[in-house]
């Protein structure tokens, strides 16, 4: 994988199976999000393949990995006014036909996902008039409705207070649990990765390393990923890395 | 006042009633227009007139005059509304408007030197002639950058503009060596003018398949107004329906310029203003807003006849007079981003 000739990550292999949560580290700029919309279908990989089961990505209709994935964007914009509701049910969009409209089901759903992340008495509001992280978990409710066995999120827990990132991260994952879907996330937040992340990717400095969460998110690894030295503190749950 | 929209059964019952409104308003302006005039009809006549059996001068001025001129506005302020609606979701700014590709300006380059070459018959297809090169110019001159993508709203916005600036140019010289008796009609021209209008059946139709078409792909614009990558990421092929999109567009204002002239703020407001009533479903907004752009364009244009009759305005002078000021309270009621 290469953007502008430099070369992000190179021979990377990684399978993910149904039921894993996979968190995606590294610094700024080392490619997190390239990967992601690259495992996405969005942009081509300079060299190997992404495959959803034994399918190549890129052989699959747009609709076909729809119904595959979805994908939150690091940052959404909305151009035009749309109700919380329009946009939670835009998620329902990869399982209409051409001239269906969106019918009770569409609906229910779309509510139950923002019900999910609290939201739902911002239903009929405009987005325009809610706050940031009231805006982000309408977009985590969005790939809750689509109900694709893989969810792939950039930065989930962008714009969250503490209190709702894990409310966010249990239902995300819960979510994924009853479902038997995976989730590859890019998270910055140590914290939220070695508390919710059975494997990860390190990627920084062209190469990336990939595994179990417990090999890969080691103070080790990301002292020299991070160049700053990190050191474990607290205890199960709260346990992070952080700066020395 | 709630945001509308039609994820909520009230919201499907309002947007319902709203085009039922519109469809009747439609009527009324085209009824009303066939009656306005320095002529007066006798409305019992009517029935006949419309069936053909009625004969006499009066009946001539509907079924030749006011009849096609009327439909001819419809066509011309639906092909203008719809084409906006259209241009507002693809550049993804609700300012927008059917001429933001430089189309009118190369419709209007093509007019004028065809009404200044002695062929004003042509006219017509001068203009479309024009609308179309302008456009295959803008997509071309976007598309040549290296390695961008070739739909990237922005680039075609700011190509858009620019070649509209160098058509604004070539207008200017083309009116400065005009001779004095032919910028009168030219100015008209480039105002927006019915008076001469004959394609309104043909273009009706158009209105009708280009409206056919653009259904055909409006969930899918819905999901391009929230941005190419969650498009893209919902499943839409981004670039064929961009394309689709785009050419309904380009043709429906070429087709609506060659008619009467670049005549403004209809598919500007339109859309916006119905956009506020019934929220921004395209699969609700697209026929609505073209059954208020040909409704308010036939009323305009019935206005532009009869207000200092004998005389008649440009139509395109009542457009930008009512448009002004209305786009103005919109913009001042916070309705619109």
């Amino acid at each position: 994988m290469a953007i502008d000739g430099r070369a992000l990550c190179a021979g990377l292999d990684v399978a993910v199976r149904a039921g894993e949560c996979w968190a995606i580290v590294g610094p700024n700029g080392a490619g997190k999000t390239t990967l992601l919309r690259t495992l996405a279908g969005l942009r081509r990989p300079e060299a190997g393949s992404v495959r959803y089961g034994d399918r190549d990505v890129a052989a699959l209709t747009r609709r076909e990995q729809a119904g595959l994935r979805c994908y939150l964007a690091e940052n959404t914009t909305d151009y035009f006014p749309a109700t919380a509701l329009d946009i939670a049910l835009s998620g329902r969009h990869p399982h209409l036909s051409r001239w269906q409209w969106e019918g009770t089901d569409d609906v229910a759903r779309a509510r139950s996902a923002l019900a999910a992340f609290g939201v739902e008495t911002c239903a009929e509001r405009d987005v325009a008039t809610l706050s940031g992280g009231e805006r982000r978990r309408v977009a985590l409710a969005a790939m809750l409705a689509q109900d694709a066995p893989l969810l792939l999120l950039d930065e989930p827990s962008s714009h969250l207070d503490l209190g709702q990132q894990i409310a966010a991260f249990d239902v995300l994952t819960g979510h994924a649990r009853a479902r038997g879907a995976a989730i590859v996330m890019v998270v910055h937040d140590l914290h939220l990765a070695l508390r919710y992340a059975d494997h990860a990717i390190a990627i920084g400095g062209g190469s990336a390393r990939a595994g179990a969460a417990a090999e890969t998110l080691t103070a080790q690894t990301l002292s020299a990923l991070f160049g700053r030295r990190l050191v474990a503190v607290g205890e199960g749950s709260a346990r992070t890395l952080v700066p020395a | 006042m709630p945001t509308p929209s039609t994820a909520t059964a009230a919201g499907r019952r309002r947007a319902a009633w709203v085009l039922g409104a519109l469809a009747l308003a439609a009527v009324a302006a085209v009824l009303a227009a066939l009656f306005i005039g320095s002529v007066r009809i006798d409305a019992a006549r009517l029935p006949e007139m419309l069936d053909g059996t009625a004969t006499g001068p009066d009946a001539a001025i509907v079924l030749e005059l006011r009849l096609p001129r009327a439909v001819a506005a419809f066509a011309t302020g639906g092909l203008l509304a719809l084409a906006g609606t259209l241009m507002q979701v693809l550049m993804r700014n609700p300012l927008a408007d059917p001429y933001v590709l430089g189309i009118s300006g190369g419709a209007a380059v093509a007019a004028l030197a065809a009404m200044l070459a002695g062929l004003a018959a042509w006219t017509g297809f001068a203009a479309l002639g024009g609308a179309l090169l302008s456009t295959v110019l803008v997509f071309g001159l976007a598309r040549a950058g290296p390695g961008r993508a070739p739909w990237a709203a922005t680039r075609l916005l700011l190509t858009g503009v620019v070649v509209a600036a160098g058509w604004g140019a070539l207008i200017a010289l083309l009116l400065t060596l005009a001779p004095d008796a032919a910028v009168r009609g030219m100015l008209f021209w480039l105002l927006g003018d019915l008076s001469a209008a004959t394609a309104g059946a043909p273009a009706l139709a158009l209105l009708a398949a280009t409206l056919a078409a653009a259904m055909l792909i409006a969930r899918d614009l819905n999901v391009v107004t929230r941005g190419e990558d969650a498009a893209l990421a919902l499943g839409v092929a981004v670039p064929r329906v961009a394309l689709v999109a785009h050419v309904l567009a380009a043709t429906a204002t070429a087709v609506a310029v060659a008619i009467a002239g670049s005549i403004g703020f209809v598919g500007l407001l339109a859309p916006h203003a119905l956009r506020l009533v019934v929220g921004n479903d395209q699969r609700v907004l697209l026929p609505a807003a073209t059954l208020a752009g040909g409704t308010l364009l036939v009323v305009a244009d019935t206005l532009a006849r009869s207000l200092v009759a004998p005389l008649q305005l440009p139509v395109g002078v009542i457009t930008a007079l009512v448009g002004v000021p209305v786009f103005l309270w919109l913009l001042a009621r916070g309705g619109t981003r």
